[in-house]
């Protein structure tokens, strides 16, 4: 029998030391992984934040008339959203809504591009403007386009 | 038992050197997740406060038609027509608080301001509404509109548009809107 004098104890005293080891680099890479998917689910919503803000800044101006004057109900129920936010949407889905906010509530114009599914990360963007009714109350109207 | 003790010795220091490292990894884990679970708010989930635009809130506001008639209780009455525009209508209550008026004549047309408001303000939105003389803008506002979830405590998170309206006396006035986000405690108490 040999006596041990170099500290190595053998499989089992080292064990406790491997499970902590063990532990800690698990978790730093469990860190990692999450923190990079994290970072590139912020991106994407970025991205998709960009498309949906330059598809509502493409819609608000076709619902002004071509004179510059202030918009009209009317006006706006005629619009085709589907085929205005299309041309903008780089590929993305998205759904997009002109309703009336005030005096009363009610849905003008909306369009999507057609395509039914789960939508994992949306994200919206809306813009606000005044437009004028059919008996000259002056309304605001809400342009809101989802995308995702 | 010379070998023993080296034996125990070495064997302690590997292991204290491991739960270091253990622990170190652990704080790096939690700091790392702290710091993502503040950042990692986006998407439909994101606060109001960031996406709401205040002086475009204002803005319309300010040009839209009242949408009813109202009277006034005021001597002589005064008679707002559906068609009458907000900054016209919100004008006549300024000029009349500022020579003295019962502000609480206004009480149902603050309700109608309010209730336009609310309607264009994305929600879980608390306001306020005070108008200035812009000779003295030093002097105390006037209220005009406040939401019951309003706190006048000092808060980092509002957001404020204004927009000036002259009078026809040549007095003008700025108005101004602020934004913040109510917190739960004030949404309860409502």
């Amino acid at each position: 029998m040999r006596i041990d004098d170099r500290g190595v104890g053998g499989f089992f005293e080292d064990l406790p030391v491997m499970i902590f080891v063990l532990a800690g680099v698990s978790s730093l890479i469990t860190t990692g992984v999450y923190a990079s998917e994290e970072i590139s689910r912020a991106r994407e919503s970025e991205e998709l934040s960009f498309v949906a803000v330059r598809m509502v800044d493409g819609l608000v101006p076709h619902c002004r008339p071509v004179d510059g004057a202030m918009p009209t109900l009317g006006h706006i129920r005629q619009l085709n959203a589907s085929d205005i936010c299309g041309s903008l949407a780089s590929g993305r889905h998205f759904i997009a809504a002109i309703v009336m906010r005030h005096p009363g509530y009610e849905l003008l114009c909306q369009g999507s591009d057609s395509v039914r599914g789960p939508a994992c990360d949306a994200i919206a963007a809306t813009r606000l403007l005044n437009a004028l009714d059919e008996n000259g109350v002056i309304t605001i109207v809400e342009a809101r386009v989802v995308a995702w | 038992m010379r070998g023993k003790s080296w034996n125990a010795r070495d064997g302690q220091l590997a292991l204290l050197d491991a739960m270091v490292f253990f622990v170190i990894a652990m704080l790096v884990t939690n700091v790392c997740f702290s710091y993502l679970g503040q950042s990692s708010t986006s998407g439909l989930d994101r606060p109001s406060i960031e996406r709401c635009d205040p002086g475009m809130i204002l803005g319309v506001f300010l040009e839209a038609s009242l949408g009813r008639s109202i009277v006034i209780p005021s001597s002589p009455e005064v008679e707002l027509d559906g068609k009458d525009q907000v900054s016209d209508c919100l004008l006549v209550e300024i000029e009349c608080i500022e020579g003295g008026g019962d502000p609480l004549i206004f009480a149902s047309l603050n309700q109608i301001f309010l209730g336009i408001l609310l309607g264009i303000c994305p929600p879980g939105m608390s306001l306020l509404l005070v108008s200035y003389r812009a000779a003295c803008l030093t002097g105390e506002p006037v209220p005009i509109i406040s939401d019951p979830t309003w706190t006048t405590d000092e808060r980092a998170d509002v957001r404020a548009a204004s927009a000036t309206m002259s009078s026809s006396e040549q007095h003008v006035h700025l108005v101004v809107l602020k934004l913040a986000p109510a917190t739960l405690p004030e949404l309860i108490d409502i």
